[in-house]
């Protein structure tokens, strides 16, 4: 399952986070940011429009796109 | 350091870094307060401020406040400036003797990312543990001493708004015994023989067997595994320092968030808050820029009293006077756009404004950043331009630039009021009001359209992935703002003014000269040197349906939109009936242009002119200052020269198509 996929309040645990249609150096802003493997993600909320998603990660909020987030492989933990 | 005491030899210089939202600037300003200036670096558009701040024993320090940054791997040039400067690259900013490094105590793992990388550069550091009142609100407490240990730097916690552990700073800065941090990221183990390899240099390689350069996808896998151990490291750090014992589940910014980014409140909420905005540009503005047009108009009268007659008066007054008032009379406008952009950035909801309608921006290739610049160009393109600095991607900017001015700003709203008068004279006012609306939305596509044409033409193809960070909201620091506003505004007066004192004063003599001294003033504009441009550029603007005198309005409005009407007045010999009341001179003009003719008898100001006119004055950049503006913002004349021009040229040919489309229909 993808990050894309969660809804909002789920949490997840990040398996992957993989380049897309992006360059792995573009990429790696999202992982500086800490979205790496092993990390614990919250989807927040989606924005009104559906999209971008708002996700909680290493108590951060971080606004990122739905086409980059169907690239992010995710577990999710069951609350 | 005696010489350091006394206050004479080398100045030592800070560097302020930080992560965006870490409350640097806020340090900053409690560092410097008053003593700070504020520019560009040279050959790229980031802001570059400087200070002086007090050390413990009076001596002054300087301080520069260098980009926010999330890494030392530049992702914006923003953060390629921090690198360079802190590795000494950049030949106008000398590497700094110590850098101040501010972490945000209740974000610490992701802001020590840039610490412990800020660290291993070397150079003497002093960790700021700021926003410690945040961070305990979320029962996060960080040891510092445990930190300053593992460092080997002095942390000192902070709460920088309320200046509690500024005078530990000091004492701290003012030590002549920093030193660089002893701590490093330990290299993966698995990385360790390439980190070698890659320093070794060319030579030694060619005999070692190791010249093979590293694929991309390996240097990817790497540059993740450092990621990861540079995290790992930092945790280490952190769980030792940090007390994260029954931390509350739900933060205010939370609380605050469930109201503004809900789903059905949130956009109700916006539209409220900009409403708000607007209301307040159209509604408060016009008090001091009535005000300012009377003090000009009163120091035109009273230099005219007391100088003899003759063209230097008529320079000053004709020329100087009214060239600075035209650039005076925006300032309320703008600096209420730049208070309320500033306080939006401030409290944290301008990400929120970008979060809801980067969908809507996302359709022509922007993000949700450029909204807002966007929108601001409705009043003003002049702060709109300057607002694209809170958009990160270079290429985003430059294309919200080039494509802002074509909102209808306020200083088209004259232009046209005066052609929808001449145009249906005795129409309702709701029938205006459509027409009004109109023209906006025309803006509007065209805004649109462009967006989407530049954003294929400069991308070819690559993108970039979006991540914006939603601040925590914090209450706004109003002398923050009003510092910042302040220093925004006089970037626009003293760029904006030049150029546009430049260019009354040559208005002025164009109209002036060559001299005929009998005629009425109309007949002194038909001879001069402009009136003498009006018809030599007759033959491209016939198209258009304008005559040379429509020319000359034209002509004077590529300083400023809105004198197209004085020019107009003074074409067809409107004289102000009195000072008092606008509106019969407002009347007496549209009733002289409307009785207009031609040569041939014909009325000039026909409907189809009067819509050919509106539809040039929407898209043509006449407009000195936003012209002097994108120049800054961009820092190459070429991009101020290439919006010019093509934004004139759909001008043109949006103005013919209307007029012979109109012709060809049959209307006149």
């Amino acid at each position: 399952m993808t990050l894309a996929d969660l809804q909002p309040d789920d949490v997840a645990i990040i398996e992957e986070v993989q380049n897309g249609e992006m360059s792995g150096k573009a990429m790696r802003r999202f992982r500086e940011m800490g979205l790496m493997k092993g990390a614990e993600i919250k989807l927040v909320r989606r924005a009104p429009l559906n999209d971008p998603i708002e996700i909680s990660v290493l108590g951060a909020l971080f606004s990122i796109r739905g086409e980059n987030a169907k690239h992010i492989l995710v577990s999710k933990k069951e609350a | 350091m005696a010489d350091q005491k006394s206050g004479q030899g080398k100045q030592r210089t800070f560097a302020l870094v930080g992560n965006p939202n870490s409350g640097k600037t806020t340090l900053f300003n409690a560092l410097t307060g008053l003593r700070q200036k504020v520019g560009n670096y040279p050959g790229v558009t980031v802001e570059r401020k400087e200070g002086v701040a007090i050390g413990q024993h009076g001596e002054k320090l300087a301080i520069i406040d260098l980009p926010g940054a999330y890494s030392l791997e530049p992702a914006s040039p923003d953060e390629a400036i921090l690198r360079a400067v802190l590795t000494g690259k950049r030949a106008d900013t000398p590497l700094p003797d110590a850098v101040i490094c501010v972490v945000d105590a209740s974000n610490a793992e992701r802001h020590l990312y840039l610490a412990t990388q800020i660290l291993e550069l070397g150079l003497p550091t002093v960790i700021v543990l700021n926003m410690t009142d945040v961070a305990e609100g979320r029962n996060i407490r960080l040891d510092p001493e445990i930190m300053s240990e593992r460092l080997g730097v002095p942390v000192i916690p902070m709460q920088a708004n309320a200046r509690i552990g500024l005078p530990e700073l000091r004492i701290a800065m003012s030590s002549g015994d920093l030193k660089p941090s002893s701590h490093k990221v330990p290299v993966p183990t698995e990385l360790q023989n390439l980190v070698e390899k890659a320093s070794l240099d060319p030579d030694e390689k060619a005999g070692s067997g190791l010249e093979m350069e590293p694929s991309d996808a390996e240097r990817e896998i790497w540059a993740e595994q450092l990621i990861s151990a540079r995290y790992e490291a930092v945790q280490k750090l952190v769980d030792d320092a940090v007390d994260r014992s029954n931390s509350p589940s739900e933060t205010s910014t939370d609380r605050l968030d469930s109201w503004l980014l809900h789903r059905f409140l949130g956009p109700i909420i916006l539209i409220s808050v900009l409403g708000f905005v607007f209301y307040t540009i159209f509604a408060w503005a016009g008090i001091p820029m009535d005000a300012i047009d009377g003090s000009f108009g009163w120091l035109g009268d009273t230099v005219k009293n007391l100088m003899p007659e003759g063209d230097l008066r008529d320079l000053i007054t004709d020329g100087i006077i009214g060239g600075v008032g035209g650039v005076v009379i925006f300032l309320p406008q703008i600096l209420i756009l730049f208070f309320f952009i500033g306080l939006m950035e401030d409290t944290g909801y301008l990400s929120r404004v970008a979060f809801i309608m980067d969908r809507v921006m996302a359709k022509v290739g922007l993000n949700g950043r450029a909204f807002i610049p966007i929108l601001s160009s409705y009043a003003c393109a002049v702060p709109a331009i300057m607002g694209t600095r809170t958009i990160e991607n270079p290429k985003d900017r430059l294309i919200t630039i080039m494509v802002a001015p074509f909102a209808s700003c306020s200083a088209r709203l004259p232009v046209y009021l005066m052609m929808i008068a001449v145009m249906m004279p005795g129409v309702s006012s709701l029938q205006k009001v459509g027409m009004m609306l109109g023209l906006y939305l025309i803006g509007t596509i065209a805004i649109f359209i462009f967006a989407w044409i530049f954003n294929r033409a400069l991308r070819h193809g690559e993108r970039t992935p979006m991540i914006m960070e939603l601040p925590g909201y914090k209450a706004p620091n109003l002398k923050a703002v009003l510092l910042q506003m302040w220093t925004r505004s006089k970037i626009f007066l003293r760029r904006a003014g030049t150029v546009i004192l430049g260019i009354s004063i040559l208005l002025w003599a164009a109209e002036t000269y060559p001299k005929m001294p009998e005629g009425t003033p109309a007949e002194q504009q038909a001879q001069s040197y402009a009136g003498r441009i009006g018809k030599t550029i007759e033959p491209a603007i016939e198209p258009l349906g304008y005559d040379w005198r429509i020319g000359i309005g034209v002509v004077a409005s590529f300083a400023a939109r809105e004198v197209f009407v004085s020019a107009m007045q003074i074409t067809f010999n409107v004289e102000e009936v009195d000072d008092e009341n606008e509106d019969a001179t407002f009347d007496r003009t549209r009733d002289r242009l409307a009785a207009a003719n031609r040569d041939d008898g014909t009325p000039l100001f026909t409907p189809l002119v009067c819509l050919s006119l509106m539809m040039f004055y929407i898209f043509a950049l006449q407009c000195a200052s936003t012209v002097a503006i994108t120049k800054r913002e961009t820092n190459s004349w070429k991009w101020a020269a290439f919006q010019f021009g093509y934004m004139t040229a759909v001008a043109y040919l949006a103005a013919l198509v209307v007029y012979q489309g109109g012709k060809l229909l049959g209307y006149s």
